[in-house]
């Protein structure tokens, strides 16, 4: 499916979309003939949060601030972990159960570098990134705040 | 002087609206126009302590001076992913 990326910067590091991830075609945008590991981290659309039933998700950002974070991110990440690439996506607007809400995919020569800037990528995303989300229940709505 | 005010998620869903015109003071913060817009939905004073500002899209300080034609954004908890 085309990963229809609303806004991007340079080389596409960064993307905000509203249509679906394709998580396989940034495995492959991410990867270099140098590169012996990619690692993702997909964070999909849960059915409930904490017990409580969810029937969809609504995103919303700021979203230049929000891509020029999420650059800036990649970036770092080559700098602290001294991986080849790094590249993330995310969801915009309605999203159903089930559906990839995030990706990020991560490439270098080796395994540990990989999965240690995976792992600093999505939780500094999800600290520092200006994204938002909202949860739709059977008997109401909230933000996650 | 003239500046851009932004809102998000509760924050916005509360004020009704996401993007201010305003005309502020010379010399005003984010913390003072947070304080005149709350005049307007005091809501968003019990959300106040949980909120970031972001000066021209970089996070800064309450008490940061603001300029003219400046963006402020009010940076709600965030909970991507």
């Amino acid at each position: 499916m085309a990963d229809e990326v609303v806004a991007t910067r340079r080389a596409a590091d960064a993307g905000l979309t509203r249509s679906a991830i394709d998580v396989p075609g940034l495995m492959e945008l991410v990867s270099g003939r140098g590169d012996g590991a990619v690692a993702t981290f997909t964070g999909i659309v849960r059915d409930n949060q904490d017990g409580r039933a969810v029937r969809h998700l609504e995103y919303e950002a700021h979203e230049p601030m929000a891509l020029a974070l999420m650059e800036r991110l990649a970036n770092q990440a080559r700098d602290r972990f001294g991986i080849s690439h790094a590249v993330l996506r995310h969801r915009l607007g309605r999203l159903e159960i089930g559906e990839v809400s995030v990706a990020i995919a991560v490439a270098s020569p080796h395994r540990a570098e990989a999965i240690a800037a995976c792992q600093w990528l999505i939780d500094t995303l999800k600290a520092e990134v200006p994204i938002f989300k909202k949860e739709f229940f059977s008997d109401g709505e909230a933000w996650v705040e | 002087m003239t500046i851009t005010v932004l809102l998000f998620a509760s924050a916005r869903e509360a004020a009704g609206t996401g993007r201010l015109e305003m005309e502020v003071a010379e010399g005003s913060s984010p913390s003072s126009v947070f304080e005149e817009i709350s005049k307007r939905t005091p809501a968003l004073t019990r959300m106040r302590p949980n909120i970031r500002c972001a000066i021209d899209q970089e996070y800064g300080a309450w008490d940061a001076a603001l300029h003219d034609g400046a963006e402020l954004a009010f940076i709600s908890p965030t909970a991507g992913g």
